[in-house]
């Protein structure tokens, strides 16, 4: 039989209508029904009833399935390749991870670089490879989502501990928010789809105990804080030069008084006192604005009593991004009118000066950040007392 | 669902690639319609390559370079030809080679020369 453009028009139309979408695999199939009619079709059949017959040979369901096929094999052509692509970066990226983790212990060079190519190579090869071989696996919806969700935050946790080591900004917020996902979300999501399988009951347990121990493990492990020990003996430390500094303080007032005749300005005494009250009202506001107490209670609180002493966050808000009073900005500006005195009054004594660059009030936390803020005190203070014993009687 | 034929989809699945392109490396160009007519007279009817199967692999073999295509207008309709490239060719050769390799070793691990016709004890 001879078609004509009707018919030809009609085929076309009825491909399209069955979801077919790739022109090239339009013409493919319009070619291939056009040759099975001509060369097929018995003499005097109707055609329609004819194409009827034939177009359940192309599929199971319907035709939209040879467009799928296509995509599919186009789609994961490298499916082999991606599989072993995930095997090698996973072998790559745990012995880079675990090399890395060794040269740090025992401070080689190149632990960093390690730990990130592994890292990077695990959350950004591996883990995406991972989750999109699973939606090819012949496993449930619920499962398929169940892990991609779980290799999502496998990705954004190994993605903070890297932050994390590299001191970046939000590896915190990462790392923690991953786990807790993993541990309140993942585990619970994890459990309840597959206890109820008989074949997975018992591996399901024996998993959710293990994510459990390993996720508490990694939870405990983040907040790094200096141990009790070590941060006894910064307590004690800061108190014994607080109360030192403030000793000298007083004998420097007493001092004063009795060497006022010989002195010859006021302006050094007054601005060592403008810059030790300053500091004050900077440490009292710190420990207020960091545990929430009321600025006259912070002023008498000891350094072991402060909750925040290892807050980082609002000491980075209040002190070194503000530009208010107590922030590190004003501070900077009194430490250097007071430098500039120093220079003036004593050219040949630039131990006096204070020097502000070698201390380290950024990127830190509260408690180093108030014990060298009265170690400037104390350097006030000394500086003071030497200048006032030298006076002659 | 790809093949209609006397013998199991399982003992033919992955032959599929190596047919067209020994076909196509025999037959010069030829458009899809006539690699399944083609096949079905060489094999007497035994092996009917249906079209769920078919075009779907003549996609991928071309996104692979393994075949190359050139088209004919015929009335309103287009017609695609195929033609096998130098890197298919490389590929059918290691195929067929493969495949006969693997006839041996399952004939050996059958028994199939010792006893043909009798091999299931």
């Amino acid at each position: 039989m001879q078609l004509n453009d009707e018919h030809i028009a009609f085929i076309l139309d009825d491909i399209k209508a069955n979801g077919i979408v790739i022109e090239d695999l339009q013409n493919n199939l319009l070619d291939h029904i056009c040759c099975i009619v001509e060369n097929e079709m018995p003499e005097g059949e109707d055609f329609y009833k004819f194409y009827g017959c034939i177009m359940p040979r192309f599929f199971k369901k319907d035709l939209k399935e040879i467009e799928e096929e296509t995509n599919n094999l186009l789609t994961f052509k490298n499916y082999y390749a991606m599989k072993s692509t995930v095997k090698i970066s996973g072998i790559i990226s745990a012995f880079l991870i675990l090399g890395g983790s060794i040269f740090k212990t025992m401070h080689w060079p190149g632990a960093g670089f390690m730990i990130m190519l592994g890292g990077l190579l695990f959350s950004l090869i591996f883990v995406p490879l991972m989750i999109v071989l699973k939606f090819k696996d012949d496993e449930t919806t619920t499962d398929k989502w169940v892990f991609a969700f779980g290799f999502v935050l496998a990705m954004v946790a190994a993605l903070g501990i890297i932050f994390k080591v590299f001191h970046w900004p939000y590896a915190n917020f990462g790392m923690r928010w991953s786990v807790t996902l993993f541990l309140f979300g993942y585990i619970p999501l994890y459990y309840f789809t597959r206890i109820r399988r008989p074949e997975t009951k018992f591996n399901t347990t024996i998993n959710m105990v293990l994510m459990m121990a390993c996720g508490g493990m990694m939870y405990a492990l983040f907040n790094l804080h200096p141990s009790t020990g070590v941060q006894e003996s910064v307590n004690a430390s800061y108190d014994f030069m607080q109360q030192h500094t403030i000793q000298v303080s007083r004998a420097n007032e007493a001092l004063h008084a009795k060497k006022a005749p010989y002195l010859t300005s006021n302006r050094f005494h007054q601005s060592s006192i403008n810059l030790y009250q300053k500091i004050d009202s900077i440490k009292a506001f710190l420990i207020a604005s960091t545990d929430k107490i009321p600025l006259e209670k912070a002023k008498q609180i000891s350094l072991s009593d402060v909750q925040g002493v290892n807050d980082n966050v609002s000491l980075r808000n209040v002190f070194e991004n503000s530009t208010s009073e107590f922030s590190l900005q004003a501070l900077e500006r009194e430490i250097n009118a007071y430098n500039e005195l120093v220079a003036e009054l004593f050219p040949s004594n630039q131990e006096k000066l204070i020097a502000i660059n070698q201390l380290q009030f950024r990127n830190t936390i509260l408690s180093v950040v108030l014990y060298q803020l009265s170690q400037v005190q104390w350097q006030v203070v000394s500086s003071e007392n030497s200048y006032l014993e030298a006076l002659s009687n | 669902m790809y093949f209609c034929a006397m013998y199991s989809s399982e003992l033919i699945k992955g032959t599929l690639k190596t047919i067209i392109l020994k076909l196509l490396k025999s037959n010069g160009k030829m458009y899809g319609y006539e690699i399944t007519q083609r096949v079905k007279e060489l094999t007497n009817n035994k092996i009917q390559i249906t079209e769920g199967a078919l075009y779907p692999t003549l996609h991928l073999l071309e996104k692979e370079g393994e075949v190359e295509t050139e088209t004919e207008n015929i009335g309103k309709r287009v017609r695609k030809y195929y033609t096998i490239t130098p890197k298919g060719k490389v590929t059918v050769n290691l195929k067929v080679n493969e495949f006969m390799d693997f006839m041996n070793t399952m004939k050996f691990l059958l028994d199939l020369e010792l006893d043909v016709g009798h091999a299931a004890k």
